[in-house]
């Protein structure tokens, strides 16, 4: 990572993904580090679904548009099919023909008119509902994984823990984490370091969608 | 009210498609992306291509200098009249010129060029005949051309109007245009209309504006948009400037404030409320018709923006103008973009642009303005 002060998370670049938070920014780029993916595109953190879908809109009028925005969301506010139309709904404005359902290998639009290409990935695979934490679990090894699985709900039976219950997945890939190397990684260093493994389907799926869009 | 407007070699504009207007519609833009010309564009069309419209226009951009510096080169290509096409060329006799109008209106205004020849009829009278392009051709040049003159036309469905001859100059046809030229021009226009300039309207027009407006009860509205800026202001008058006697634009505005026993002068109250006090009385005197302000924000502190576009959509929708900004600032962008959400039916917000070398409009929904201000993304 070259200069201090660049923020990897805050690209505004001609082809740029869109995510929700900075533990998403450093998933994607912990893959792509691993995947040795050249840095075709940059990465902006919006802070939350909401306002990633704000700045997509924005962008597709700004003057001068990105060539090419990719977006990635939970699919959990409420389920995938709810996301899907929330997105569709947000952009109905513009030509873009959107199919009924996403892409299992991550949707790819373009448009007839003068608009960016878009790219659409709904955590964690396009086809069930879910979030980001689910796609880790997928990069999980599965024998410890199941068992961080068992941990976290015998502790919830003994009413000792405070987590919302839509944070099931959070709760266990961090219990996960929390004995591989090194304890407390996060999502994106954790993936650097091997304790989440990149060479996982559901990752070379991802990968691919992202070639594909930003080529 | 326009719902559309289309511009077809007029200025910067190739071809201009504004698919759908609205009560109050702000309008930006790069430097030299064609805002304030759309603004003229639009004043052409509301006077009908009255010939002292075209002449101002000319002249206001400072392009008769050429001609005026060349007063021998009075031949049609030269004239100054020529800025105001694409490519800054006159149309030849016959060519398809400025086209001005609603995207579907059928009748579009047309501004051209036509040649007429004197003809004298049997009983001695003589009469301008308009000739085709092709009987043109058929002319020996020189001498049959003579009795040829070439005029600026407008044509509007049936109805053709000569409006300037081209074959003089702009400061000529100011001087010895035909009377009947000039001559109750505003009845011929296809909408009132008032523009505020970047720098505000000469005292002179404000105050005959004011004139107009202080015999109705429109005056009351001024007086409570002022307060949005003071509200301790109470009344406005205009006296003469002792001081300034010869000048023909010598009549000032002042202010009665609360409180404060003699008048003071509305300039020394700050450049928001002169700003202001321009706005709200052209507007009330563009009842029916269209109000153009160029560079909306001039003089307009951040904090007041929004209460003063409350008044602009509020009043324009009571007196049925419909309103038209250019701005250079986001500030004034978020005001607009906050009351807009307000009347979400009243308003459209644009911006032109260079694409592939012609200028386009891209027009913002009112979610997407609010998203783009929400999340900083330029929209300029």
């Amino acid at each position: 990572m070259s200069r201090d002060n660049d923020n990897w998370c805050k690209k505004d670049t001609d082809k740029v993904l869109l995510v929700e938070g900075d533990t998403d920014c450093h998933v994607v780029l912990a893959l792509c580090k691993a995947y040795e993916m050249p840095e075709s595109f940059g990465i902006f953190q919006c802070g939350s679904d909401i306002e990633v879908l704000k700045r997509l809109n924005a962008l597709i009028r700004r003057p001068n548009p990105p060539i090419t925005i990719g977006v990635m969301l939970d699919a959990d506010n409420p389920s995938l099919e709810g996301r899907w139309d929330t997105v569709k709904n947000k952009l109905m404005h513009y030509s873009y023909e959107f199919p009924e359902t996403p892409d299992v290998n991550g949707t790819i639009i373009l448009s007839d008119s003068d608009e960016p290409k878009l790219g659409f990935w709904l955590m964690p695979n396009n086809e069930t509902s879910g979030m980001l934490e689910d796609f880790c679990a997928e990069l999980a090894l599965p024998k410890s994984l199941a068992f961080a699985r068992e941990c976290v709900e015998q502790a919830s039976n003994m009413n000792i823990t405070t987590f919302k219950k839509t944070h099931l997945s959070k709760a266990v890939i961090h219990t996960y984490l929390a004995w591989h190397d090194e304890p407390g990684s996060p999502l994106g260093r954790a993936i650097t370091k091997q304790a989440l493994q990149p060479n996982t389907s559901i990752a070379e799926v991802f990968v691919a969608w992202l070639t594909r869009l930003f080529e | 009210m326009l719902d559309s407007f289309y511009i077809n070699n007029f200025r910067l504009f190739q071809s201009l498609k504004i698919k759908r207007l609205n009560r109050v519609n702000l309008i930006v833009g790069r430097n030299n992306s064609g805002k304030s010309t759309l603004l003229e564009a639009l004043e052409l069309y509301a006077s009908n291509a009255a010939p002292t419209v075209i002449l101002d226009l000319v002249e206001n951009r400072q392009e008769t200098w050429f001609s005026e510096a060349q007063p021998k080169s009075q031949n049609l290509t030269s004239n100054a009249v020529r800025h105001l096409f694409f490519g800054h060329n006159l149309p030849k006799v016959g060519e398809q010129g400025i086209v001005l109008g609603e995207m579907t209106s059928l009748s579009k205004l047309h501004i051209g060029a036509a040649a007429y020849q004197f003809k004298s009829d049997d009983e001695g009278t003589t009469r301008r005949i308009r000739i085709s392009e092709t009987q043109m051709s058929l002319f020996d040049i020189e001498e049959d051309l003579a009795n040829v003159d070439i005029y600026l036309i407008a044509e509007d469905g049936e109805r053709t109007r000569r409006l300037l001859r081209l074959d003089r100059s702009i400061r000529d046809e100011r001087r010895f245009g035909p009377r009947s030229l000039f001559n109750s021009e505003e009845n011929n226009y296809k909408f009132t209309f008032q523009i505020i300039p970047t720098n505000n309207m000469p005292n002179k027009k404000l105050a005959a504006l004011w004139d107009l407006t202080s015999l109705t009860n429109l005056d009351s509205e001024v007086i409570s948009a002022l307060r949005l800026i003071d509200e301790r202001v109470s009344g406005v008058g205009f006296v003469e400037d002792v001081s300034q006697r010869r000048s023909e634009d010598n009549r000032i505005p002042l202010v009665k404030i609360d409180g404060i026993d003699e008048p003071l002068p509305l300039k020394s109250m700050g450049d928001g409320i002169t700003r202001l006090f321009h706005m709200i009385v052209a507007l009330v005197n563009a009842q029916d018709g269209l109000l153009l302000i160029d560079e909306f924000e001039n003089g307009l502190h951040w904090s007041v923006q929004s209460k003063v576009w409350e008044v602009v959509f509020q009043l324009s929708e009571k007196l049925n103008v419909q309103v038209f900004a250019t701005t250079h600032s986001r500030d004034c962008i978020e005001g607009f973009d906050s009351t807009w959400n307000k009347y979400p039916a009243l308003g459209t917000f644009l911006r032109l642009d260079f694409k592939d070398e012609m200028i386009k409009a891209t027009e913002y929904t009112s979610e997407t303005l609010s998203d783009a201000i929400d999340m900083d993304v330029e929209v300029r």
